[in-house]
């Protein structure tokens, strides 16, 4: 991983981070791809590795949250502590840009899903971000 | 995008990681996507997609180069492809072949009797029964007993494939690659509605093939099976619209059918059902298809002889890649001969299959080699000549160093001793070092401490007994004459080591006989114990020291005492023994005997 850079008074930089949208979205006017910066960045990344299972990604099995491999698990109160774990390790090994503050689940084991909120920092950044995120399945 | 990072871009790595970080490498001169280096971002999805698809080109082109040399190439229909370049055909399965005299007693009394081509027998080998058939009609008569001798059987199915010409084509795919490509006949009908066969032959060559020739090819094909090419006008016949083609041919087991002994008639034979297959020689000789290792092996080289025999490494490889039993060979012209033999070109060869070549297989082996011999060249085959060592070894282990017990050790050196055999010996061209044979001895097992080895050679005779016995074998090596020994010596005889010394046999007589050299190049036989010495026949031939030729002359041998034939112990100069010719030195089991001693220390 590279290191993140320090947002300092002596070395402000606008954009610390930056990504494309996963629609690969461009400019109208330039032709470019937009881009997200920062924060948004960072909470796309996220979004990424909780939707990312292990073996997803190419000869790296271990990049991913694996909260969608338990859709077939039963539904108990252990579930939403591996989901919260699962989150925790997200944060841990593979976003080092930022801090978990809170992870909290909302199980609906009638609609066979489970929301998430997830709340946490950037790293020189105070202001906590939410995410909330409706684990289902899709058909 | 930056120009600054394209010079440190490596394309040679072909590991995905590897790949990935170049790409990130690359990334790093840039400033509007940051976010490559984080596992989560949408860069760093889109770089491991890169990456993937680059490893992925990178495999596939390994491949691509790999498969495009015969040296490194792995798929069977691209090693055959540059074989093909190289005019050089795989070799096939082989049919297991027996010989069997086939006896029919007819209940009447006929002329004669005609026992078709593909006549059936079963015979079994363990648990699976094998199909075998004659290759050609024999007709046997009331004159020989209805006896058809040393008849060949072949293991296998017969399959017949037909194919219809069109002008697109003269090339037609096998579609068993289990065929035995001597096996194939062909025959050829001018049309659907013709029933009248006519018999093309298979050529190996353009020689001697005119435009009107019948003939065919084969050649290698995909799916490690074969084709038959025919011709184009120039080189061998056309075939035209309309012609069927009936190719029959056989597909074997390879060499699984080895070893069948017991054959049963699978049909009466021309009406008559008391047909008994007596064996000759049990099936031999099932091949595989070529390894793909020893067509590598053999393509080039095969190229370099050019279907000719001219050089001794010619007859090796072309005997060699025809006969898939043949592990080793020698050749030599005739002028190295002992006496020389001019116009010989000389060939000796070992076998998986036969301890010694039968009659037949060296008949085969003459008869596909003569053709490609320059002309007033006349190859002969003769058998290898076994030189044996004796080897006794007393070894002295340390108990503390191991659990083993003696009879543990004793196994282990033995096993090391055979281990050294095959690994060193029992081919034409090596010499036994006693030093290696020590080396190995030593490191079969850590707790050994010392060891004592003596060797001596061993030459076989098989006199024919009660009768005059008259040879010559020769060690070729130069044997150590002990001091005269006579019968004063007393006591001391014991410690005698003459060059030559033999089993015991029974002569004029007298049990307990042995042969024994007196030191000065007679033979004698003679009754030796410890204590004294009894000289039976003080003239029985000679002993040549230099050459190591070893004489009998005129000797009746009533009896011997173990075995069918008789060993003759030489001890040569030398304690490297080289083989020389067609010697092949080796090592029996039978011949090693290993005492092992513990000890504590």
């Amino acid at each position: 991983m590279s290191k993140t850079q320090t947002l300092s008074s002596h070395n402000i930089k606008t954009v610390v981070y930056s990504d494309f949208f996963t629609d690969f979205s461009v400019n109208s006017a330039t032709g470019r791809l937009n881009t997200k910066t920062n924060e948004i960045a960072v909470t796309q990344s996220v979004r990424n590795l909780l939707l990312t299972d292990h073996y997803e990604r190419p000869f790296q099995p271990n990049i991913g949250s694996n909260l969608r491999a338990m859709l077939f698990e039963n539904f108990t109160p252990a579930t939403e502590l591996q989901v919260e774990t699962y989150v925790k390790e997200v944060f841990d090994n593979h976003e080092p840009r930022a801090n978990l503050i809170e992870v909290s689940t909302i199980p609906n084991a009638d609609m066979n899903s489970i929301g998430v909120t997830i709340v946490f920092s950037i790293i020189n950044s105070t202001a906590p971000t939410q995410m909330d995120l409706m684990i289902e399945r899709v058909r | 995008m930056p120009t600054a990072a394209n010079g440190e871009f490596i394309v040679a790595n072909l590991e995905f990681d590897t790949i990935k970080s170049n790409l990130k490498t690359y990334l790093s001169g840039q400033s509007v996507f940051q976010d490559y280096d984080f596992d989560g971002s949408n860069v760093n999805v889109l770089l491991d997609v890169l990456s993937y698809n680059t490893y992925y080109n990178a495999i596939y082109l390994n491949h691509v180069a790999t498969e495009m040399f015969l040296d490194s190439a792995q798929v069977r229909d691209s090693v055959y492809s540059h074989a093909k370049k190289l005019n050089y055909l795989p070799t096939s399965y082989r049919s297991s072949v027996a010989y069997a005299n086939v006896q029919i007693t007819p209940g009447d009394a006929p002329h004669s009797i005609d026992i078709p081509r593909l006549t059936k027998f079963t015979s079994s080998v363990g648990d699976n029964t094998y199909t075998f058939s004659t290759n050609s009609a024999v007709t046997v008569y009331a004159n020989s007993s209805y006896l058809a001798a040393n008849l060949a059987l072949y293991e296998g199915e017969l399959v017949t494939e037909f194919y219809n010409v069109n002008s697109t084509s003269n090339t037609f795919y096998i579609h068993n690659f289990e065929v035995d490509t001597t096996s194939i006949t062909v025959n050829i009908r001018t049309s659907n509605s013709d029933n009248s066969n006519s018999e093309w032959t298979r050529a190996n060559s353009l020689f001697g093939i005119t435009s009107t020739s019948n003939v065919f090819f084969i050649q290698a094909a995909a799916n490690a099976s074969y084709e038959m090419v025919f011709g184009n006008d120039s080189f061998g016949r056309k075939l035209v619209d309309g012609n069927i083609v009936e190719a029959t041919y056989r597909i074997g087991a390879g060499p699984n059918p080895d070893g069948a002994n017991v054959f049963t008639t699978a049909t009466s034979v021309a009406g008559y059902s008391d047909v008994v297959a007596t064996v000759v020689t049990r099936a031999a000789g099932g091949q595989f298809f070529q390894t793909l290792d020893d067509i590598k092996f053999a393509a080039p080289r095969a190229l370099s002889a050019q279907e000719r025999a001219v050089t001794a490494n010619d007859y090796k490889t072309l005997v060699q890649n025809e006969f898939g039993d043949i592990t080793d060979m020698i050749v030599y012209g005739g002028e190295d001969a002992d006496p020389p033999r001019f116009g010989k070109v000389i060939m000796s060869a070992t076998s998986n299959t036969y301890d010694t070549l039968p009659e037949f297989r060296k008949q085969q082996i003459i008869d596909f080699i003569k053709p490609k011999s320059p002309l007033a060249i006349e190859p002969e085959m003769i058998n290898p000549s076994f030189l044996r060592i004796k080897v006794d070894c007393a070894v002295t282990f340390n108990f503390n160093d191991t659990t083993s017990s003696e009879a543990d050790i004793k196994s282990t050196v033995e096993s090391a001793i055979t281990t050294f055999n095959t690994t060193n010996l029992a081919k034409f061209n090596k010499t036994f070092r006693q030093s290696k044979l020590i080396e190995k001895i030593n490191e079969s097992d850590t707790s050994i401490l010392g060891h004592s080895v003596t060797t001596k050679m061993i030459k076989t005779i098989s006199p024919t007994l009660n009768e005059a016995y008259t040879n010559t074998v020769s060690f070729n090596q130069t044997l150590k004459p002990d001091n005269p020994v006579t019968t004063a010596q007393g006591t001391y005889i014991g410690q005698s080591e003459p060059a030559i010394e033999s089993g015991k046999f029974t002569y004029d007589s007298t049990t307990g006989a042995t042969f024994r050299d007196d030191g000065t190049g007679a033979l004698q036989i003679v009754v030796a114990n410890t204590s004294a010495l009894q000289i039976l026949e003080a003239n029985a031939g000679s002993v040549d020291y230099a050459t190591g030729s070893v004489s009998f002359t005129n000797l009746t041998i009533n009896a011997i005492a173990t075995g069918t034939s008789l060993k003759i112990f030489g001890q040569s100069t030398a304690v490297d023994i080289k083989g020389v010719l067609t010697d092949v030195i080796e090592i029996k089991p039978e011949d090693v005997t290993v005492t092992a001693t513990g000890v504590r220390e």
